[in-house]
């Protein structure tokens, strides 16, 4: 049994590219949880990600993995983890029972047995080229890899993205199996918001490099609401209780992060219950206010 | 480091094995014509007889430049782990740059001695069928050859590991051996002038009398210390490339 909390704990993470800031990030990914983290392309994600992995360097900031700091004990975190990105980082050349004698050299807690019964679960064949598999065997590849090293924590960069929903189902169901293990964590990095919905404990939401809410997810969809009025009752509206309003012809939609307090303060006004990727987009215009 | 050994033995295979075709087919026609200047119907025309006997101790050192240089899809493969993903994949692991570094120099020599024990075993069938016996000359001069052809292994993985594309790894060793073949050639035109139809034109005969006088009893140690440096400084450079993070 760890005594950490957290598998995750982000504070102050801060790296400057020319034209794009990481800023100040923190957020923390719950030991036994799946933390999604969301965000439109060139939010700040895979930079994230990157720099948890160690694989850029960061300006400022602490990274805890899994009670230990990345930077001093980067190899013994990477033991215990495993990362997964939307294409296949193998040489196509090699089949599944190749890959196998590699990543036991790799990895030292490399389960053979484990992985080849992934294998025959997703009935990827053992001696194909990985050149003729299909982006979905792919995927699934790389996730039999990954859960076949007793890693602590997943780490997925867009793993879902391109996948077709059968696919992406089953994918999203190895990882509810995986946490049964509470010791075990993922975060799930994904613009594909309703996976995200499906699975996830916890969101975390980037936007421009800087996060705009991190918590509990089904907190975080109750909180939020839409309020649909017409163009008089929206102007009634407090503009500090507004995330952002789409204006359409026939009135404005409007997302509040307070349905509680709203519903007191505007009870004449009908507020409906949002989604993640609505949450996304209002809050994505939230520095216009109104958008169209 | 076995596994990573046998990923790129998986990659490579088929380079290698084309590799050994060539070899084996230049062995065979090299074999072949020896063997018909010793016995058969060339040896019957003394002028062309004469030229051949004379090129021929040349002829049988290409085989040592010919394995390695078609061998070295090794080189390759660092960019191809680039740009899969693979080299990235390696650092969210365990895997050490050193350690990634490391495999992939000693998969290099691995290559090169393999190369080197073929190439060997080939001369030393050839100057059988001669009847020449000189297999001291015979070892060091291979060995040279395939020291240079290490070194030379060496150099280009370090460069594949520092620059960000093969045209530019390219440019680079087309400079270095513009520059050692606009050294070296000179030399080597007034000596073959100098030398006329010899009967052993060796390594060292190619290089100026002077320089290679004083430097023959040493050159086995020089090429053995310069694979070390290159080696070594390589190897650092290398680590130190991987370590870099992206900007």
């Amino acid at each position: 049994m760890s005594n950490y909390q957290n598998a995750i704990e982000i504070n102050g993470l801060t790296r400057k590219y020319d034209g794009f800031t990481l800023d100040n990030v923190s957020f923390s990914v719950p030991k036994g949880s799946i933390m999604g983290f969301i965000g439109q392309n060139g939010a700040g994600k895979t930079t994230t990600i990157k720099l948890l992995l160690n694989l850029i360097t960061k300006d400022s900031g602490t990274i805890k993995m899994l009670g230990m700091d990345n930077s001093q004990h980067e190899y013994k975190i990477k033991e215990q983890i495993s990362a997964v990105f939307d294409e296949l980082p193998f040489h196509e050349v090699l089949n599944a029972r190749q890959l196998s004698v590699v990543m036991a050299d790799i990895f030292k807690e490399w389960d053979k047995k484990t992985y080849f019964d992934y294998l025959d679960r997703f009935s990827l064949p053992q001696k194909k080229k990985f050149r003729e598999f299909s982006k979905g065997m792919k995927m699934k590849l790389q996730i039999a890899v990954a859960l076949s090293h007793k890693a602590k924590l997943l780490i997925m960069d867009e793993a879902t993205t391109g996948l077709d929903p059968v696919v992406r189902n089953e994918i999203l169901d190895i990882f509810l199996e995986y946490l049964q293990d509470e010791e075990n964590s993922i975060l799930l990095s994904s613009h594909i918001t309703t996976d995200l919905e499906k699975i996830a404990d916890n969101v975390t939401f980037i936007d421009k490099g800087r996060i705009l809410l991190s918590g509990n997810k089904d907190e975080t969809v109750e909180n939020h609401g839409v309020i649909k009025c017409r163009k008089a009752e929206y102007n009634d509206i407090d503009p500090d209780d507004i995330i952002s309003a789409r204006l359409t012809d026939f009135g404005a939609e409007v997302m509040i992060n307070d349905k509680k307090s709203c519903q007191r303060k505007y009870s004449g006004l009908i507020i409906d219950n949002t989604t993640l990727e609505e949450i996304m987009l209002f809050y994505v215009h939230r520095q216009k206010k109104e958008w169209t | 480091m076995k596994g990573l050994l046998y990923n790129d033995y998986r990659i490579t295979r088929k380079f290698y094995v084309m590799g050994f075709l060539y070899c084996g087919m230049f062995a065979l026609v090299s074999i072949l014509i020896r063997m018909s200047m010793l016995y058969g119907n060339i040896a019957h025309d003394s002028e062309t007889l004469a030229t051949m006997q004379n090129d021929f101790p040349l002829i049988r050192y290409l085989m040592c430049l010919i394995f390695p240089l078609t061998s070295s899809a090794e080189g390759e493969i660092i960019f191809a782990d680039k740009n899969t993903g693979w080299l990235r994949f390696c650092q969210t692991t365990a895997v050490t740059d050193k350690r990634i570094v490391a495999e992939k120099f000693c998969f290099r020599f691995i290559t090169v001695i393999v190369a080197y024990l073929i190439d060997l075993g080939y001369v030393v069938i050839l100057n059988i069928l001669s009847g020449d016996m000189m297999y001291r000359n015979l070892f060091k001069n291979v060995t040279v050859i395939c020291g240079i052809v290490l070194m030379g292994a060496f150099f280009d993985m370090t460069l594949r590991f520092i620059l960000k594309n093969k045209q530019s790894v390219t440019l680079l060793e087309i400079g270095v051996i513009g520059i050692l073949g606009i050294a070296i050639v000179p030399y080597m035109m007034n000596k073959m002038k100098k030398l006329g139809i010899t009967d052993e034109a060796t390594v060292g005969d190619l290089l100026p009398i002077e320089l290679f006088t004083q430097i023959k009893p040493y050159l086995l140690f020089i090429v053995f210390v310069g694979i070390i440096i290159v080696a070594v400084v390589g190897f650092l450079v290398s680590v130190r490339a991987m370590q870099r993070r992206e900007n």
